[in-house]
Parts: C-alpha cells; sequence; structure tokens
C-alpha cells in the first residue's frame, strides 16, 4: 500500500508528456442510523494518468467517527480506457481497506466496466468481494481459529447510473446518481445510495463539486426505512 | 415492433398481479412506521411485561426456530410446533416474516398459536409482516418485537436478544438498546444468542436485502466484543452458515408450505456449548 502511494507521490512530481496528475480532497459530515451522531471524514487522494492509462491512491481520516481510528479507509485503483468494437469503456480495478474497529477491518477488490460514451450518461457495472476480517490483536485476544478469522462474500453486483443536465465536459453540471459504491465503501447490490451532485470548474485546472447523499434501508426491496444522509464537498486539482 | 412491445407490457404485468398479494409496493418506497416507532411500541410493551425469564431443572435444552412460514399455508408451521412439542423444546422463537402481512393471514396464525403454558413461543416481525399495515396487528398480537428473554438452568443463564429489523435497519434507538445491553448485561450469562429476520451477510448470490455495511460493522463490532456465540436470522429463504470469531452466523430455510428446501433449526444449549441442526420437512 506505501509503495504504491510513493510511486504515486513520485510519479507526480515528474510527470512525463502527455501526463496527468490530479489531487482530489474532501470533507463530509452526516449521520446514518449506525453513526452515533454526526461524523465528519477527510479524504485526499493522488490520480496519476498516462495516456489510456489511471492509477490512484486515496485515504480517508475519520475525524469525528465511532470507530476510533485516524487512518479509517484507503482506496487504491486503476483503470485503463479502450474502445470496444468503437464503443469507448474503461476498465476499472479496485482495492478498498476500511478499518471500521479497532479489532476488525473490511476489504474489497473487485473489477468494473464503465461507459461516458453519451454525453449525459455515466454507467457502470462491475463486481465485488468482500471480506470482513479480525485484526491480529483480536484474533489473539479471543483466541480464535484461523479458518474463523474471516468471512466473504464473493461476486457481489455493483453498479452506478448516472444522469446529468450538460454535458460531461461542461464547466458546470449537475447529476444524479443511483449507486451501490462509493469511495470507501462497496454495499450489496440491494442497497442504493442517491447522489444529487454539482461540480463547477473555477479555472480549467481546478474544479470544487459538492455531492448530497440519501440513503434508504430495504428501499425497491423490502419495507423502506430511513438510513442516513451525508454532503461532501472538496476539490480537483490538476497539478 | 409495436406489437411486440404491447405483448412484453403484458407479460410483465401478467407477471407482477399474482406477486401483488405478497408484496405490496407501497412499503418498497416508504414503511407506514419508522423502525423507531414500533421499537418504542415494543419497549412500551417490555415496561408492562417485564422480562421473560424461564427456569429449567434440566442442563441441556432445545431451542426451535423457525422463520419465512409466510402463513397463508399452515402445514409445515402445524408440523413445526407439534416437533417442538414432542421434543419437549423450552421455547421457540419464530424470526419473521411469519405472515404475509393480511390481516386474514394473522388471524390464521394466531389461532394457530400454542398455549404459552405447554410451548413458549417469541416472535420477531419481518419485512412481509409489515406490508400491508401489518404492524397493527402483529402488535395487537404478539405486542413486541424487540426485546430480550433467559433461560436459567442449573449449569447457569443465557441470554436471548429479539431484533427487529423488518425494515432493513435497526434503526438508532434499536441499535442503542443493543450496545447497551451487551455492554451492561452480557457478563451476567454465559451463552448470548442473538434473534433478527434480515441475514446480515451475503453468503450466496441472491435479492434478498443485508443492512446497509455501516450498520453490519457496527453490529460485528459488537458481537465480537461481546462474545455473542450465535445469530440466528432467515429472510434468504435457503440455509447457509459461517464463523467469524467467536460467532456463529445462521440463515436458515423457509418454513414457509410454498418452500421447496422448507425447513427450521434445533439449537442445541448445554454445559460444554451450543450446537445446532436443520431439519429438512
Amino acid at each position: 500500500m506505501m509503495k504504491t502511494l510513493f510511486a504515486l507521490a513520485f510519479f507526480s512530481l515528474f510527470p512525463g508528456a502527455g501526463a496527468q496528475v490530479l489531487v482530489r480532497s474532501y470533507f463530509e459530515a452526516g449521520s446514518n442510523n449506525a453513526s452515533e451522531g454526526t461524523f465528519l471524514m477527510h479524504s485526499t487522494g493522488l490520480e496519476y494518468g498516462l495516456n489510456q492509462y489511471v492509477l490512484a491512491a486515496h485515504m480517508e481520516f475519520g475525524m469525528i467517527s465511532n470507530p476510533g481510528n485516524v487512518l479509517t479507509g484507503v482506496h487504491v485503483h486503476g483503470s485503463r480506457s479502450f474502445p470496444v468494437q468503437g464503443f469507448p469503456v474503461d476498465v476499472k480495478g479496485h482495492y478498498i481497506l476500511n478499518r471500521f474497529s479497532d479489532l476488525m477491518r473490511e476489504t474489497n477488490w473487485g473489477l468494473a466496466v464503465n461507459t461516458k460514451k453519451w454525453d449525459h450518461f455515466f454507467l457502470e457495472l462491475g463486481t465485488n468481494f468482500k471480506t470482513y476480517a479480525l485484526n491480529r490483536h483480536a484474533r489473539e485476544i479471543y483466541d480464535t481459529e484461523p479458518a474463523d478469522s474471516r468471512l466473504r462474500e464473493n461476486f457481489n453486483l455493483i453498479y452506478t447510473f448516472s444522469g446529468y443536465l450538460k454535458p460531461h465536459n461542461h464547466q458546470w453540471n449537475i447529476g444524479l446518481s443511483c449507486t451501490n459504491t462509493d469511495e470507501y465503501m462497496i454495499n450489496q447490490s440491494t442497497n442504493p445510495l442517491f447522489n444529487l451532485q454539482i461540480k463547477y470548474l473555477i479555472r480549467p485546472e481546478l474544479t470544487v463539486f459538492l455531492d448530497s447523499w440519501y440513503k434508504s434501508a430495504g428501499i425497491f426491496n423490502i419495507s423502506a426505512n430511513y438510513f442516513g444522509y451525508f454532503f461532501r464537498t472538496g476539490i480537483k486539482w490538476e497539478l | 415492433m409495436k406489437y411486440r412491445l404491447t405483448c412484453l407490457c403484458l407479460l410483465i404485468t401478467l407477471a407482477i398481479l399474482p406477486a401483488c398479494e405478497k408484496f405490496e409496493f407501497r412499503g418498497f418506497i416508504s414503511s407506514y412506521e419508522t423502525v423507531n416507532e414500533r421499537f418504542n411500541q415494543s419497549m412500551t410493551w417490555n415496561r408492562a411485561h417485564p422480562v421473560r425469564e424461564v427456569f429449567l431443572t434440566e442442563n441441556n435444552y432445545l431451542i426451535y426456530t423457525m422463520g419465512d412460514s409466510h402463513v397463508g399455508g399452515t402445514k409445515n408451521l402445524n408440523t413445526f410446533f407439534q416437533a417442538a412439542r414432542d421434543d419437549g423444546a423450552a421455547a421457540t422463537v419464530m424470526v419473521g416474516d411469519l405472515t404475509t402481512g393480511h390481516q386474514a393471514d394473522y388471524e390464521t396464525f394466531a389461532s394457530l398459536l400454542p398455549d404459552q403454558e405447554t410451548l413458549l413461543t417469541f416472535p420477531l416481525v419481518g419485512n412481509h409482516d409489515l406490508y400491508f399495515d401489518g404492524w397493527k396487528q402483529y402488535y395487537s398480537i404478539f405486542g413486541f418485537s424487540t426485546y430480550a428473554f433467559v433461560i436459567h438452568t442449573p449449569a447457569g443463564s443465557d441470554l436471548f436478544l429479539c431484533l427487529d429489523s423488518g425494515g432493513g435497519t435497526l434503526g438508532t434507538d434499536q441499535l442503542a438498546w443493543l450496545k447497551n445491553i451487551l455492554e451492561t448485561r452480557r457478563e451476567n450469562y454465559r451463552f448470548c444468542m442473538v434473534f433478527t429476520h434480515n441475514n446480515i451477510f451475503r453468503l450466496r448470490p441472491t435479492t434478498s436485502t443485508n443492512p446497509f455495511v455501516e450498520e453490519i460493522r457496527v453490529l460485528l463490532d459488537l458481537f465480537l466484543r461481546h462474545r455473542v456465540e450465535m445469530v440466528v436470522t432467515a429472510h434468504d429463504h435457503k440455509r447457509n452458515t459461517d464463523n467469524l470469531g467467536q460467532t456463529t452466523h445462521i440463515i436458515m430455510d423457509a418454513l414457509s408450505d410454498d418452500c421447496p428446501n422448507a425447513g427450521y433449526l434445533k439449537i442445541y444449549i448445554q454445559p460444554g456449548g451450543v450446537d445446532f441442526d436443520f431439519i429438512d420437512l
């Protein structure tokens, strides 16, 4: 993990011809049924793009959150763009570590395919493999057999459907997404999140964004109940 | 093309119509009560009816557990109650989706409930029980969906926690109640078991709903920290088990007459530990 971060930092110092280095940083605040009040998180990451490849690493810090950990999440992803019979797609692999407790962690890895073929839409489909695991400290305290120290959920569908008022490269845009993924979290396919998002290009290299996320448990599937919301605001800065 | 589209719409309509008696589309968007409202009603009932305690003279005992009976049909439900009585079960726990939510089905279910003197029954609400404004029927028959009960034996006392996840989330108040009871009372008991309708994990590709990941993380931390031995759920209609830490997570088969793999669960509690068996019908 640290090697990836150092590699990204190194690449960002010496961007080659055609290379693109982007910093993405944001704060988010909100609450949900499990957060025991308001949470405040911060995330910062680097994305390094060269030709049709992108490699990115982000870290999340809990400023006010119930796990008690300072570094709560790491998200590394890489993608490659190419056309399939003239149809532009990105194939993306991801790895997410979430340190949600001082005893346990959650990891996700998977693959997804997305496209911005249409000016006003973004579509993504993929699959995810999730593991909940006890850390070494917990295994020692609770004298746990190795076989009982982790639990896996395989082949979970991941999806994002987004619609935008303006084309993708417009100076400002407003969009609405339905997805079961977020920066440091992959939810089950039956738990969609709704994200109303606004972006504005202050300068060609600097974008500010504001997202509002809404979560409803059991929506479209069982007896729906409110679960939570949060707001996220930050910048994307091309170095 | 227009003809094909018309046929497709007609087929979809015909496919959806029979399901309307089992699914309520209003519930998919908004429930009649919030989970916090149901929890508070359960707590009101609990205050009037203090914690149930069962005293046994034997050290070994049996708990019969079932979920997803989806009454209407009553054949498997009768078989379950009869087997529990014949086996001398200390109690039965019914882990939600007991009915389809319709008043007539609640009345049928209530008419089949054993006399509490002959067989103790502990109910839980599931998502189907909430459809068609079903909570009012559930509450009038059972009174509670969030509660604790205790079984005492000469060798030790065991704590059983029953949670309402019919709306896909435990909600803030119920989660705080669970956390408080585990922090303040768990240490007084030998074994601790949790029952709730929604399966926490997705151990196979399925369309059944689980709690949000944020809620799962909090629950897993609590279960590990407070040494919960077993978490018994239903909802997915197909049995599955896995262990995480000291906790065995169980998803039961549905008991419904319409389920081809219908079954229930027997939990054996002995001084040496807790074990279980799936029973096929």
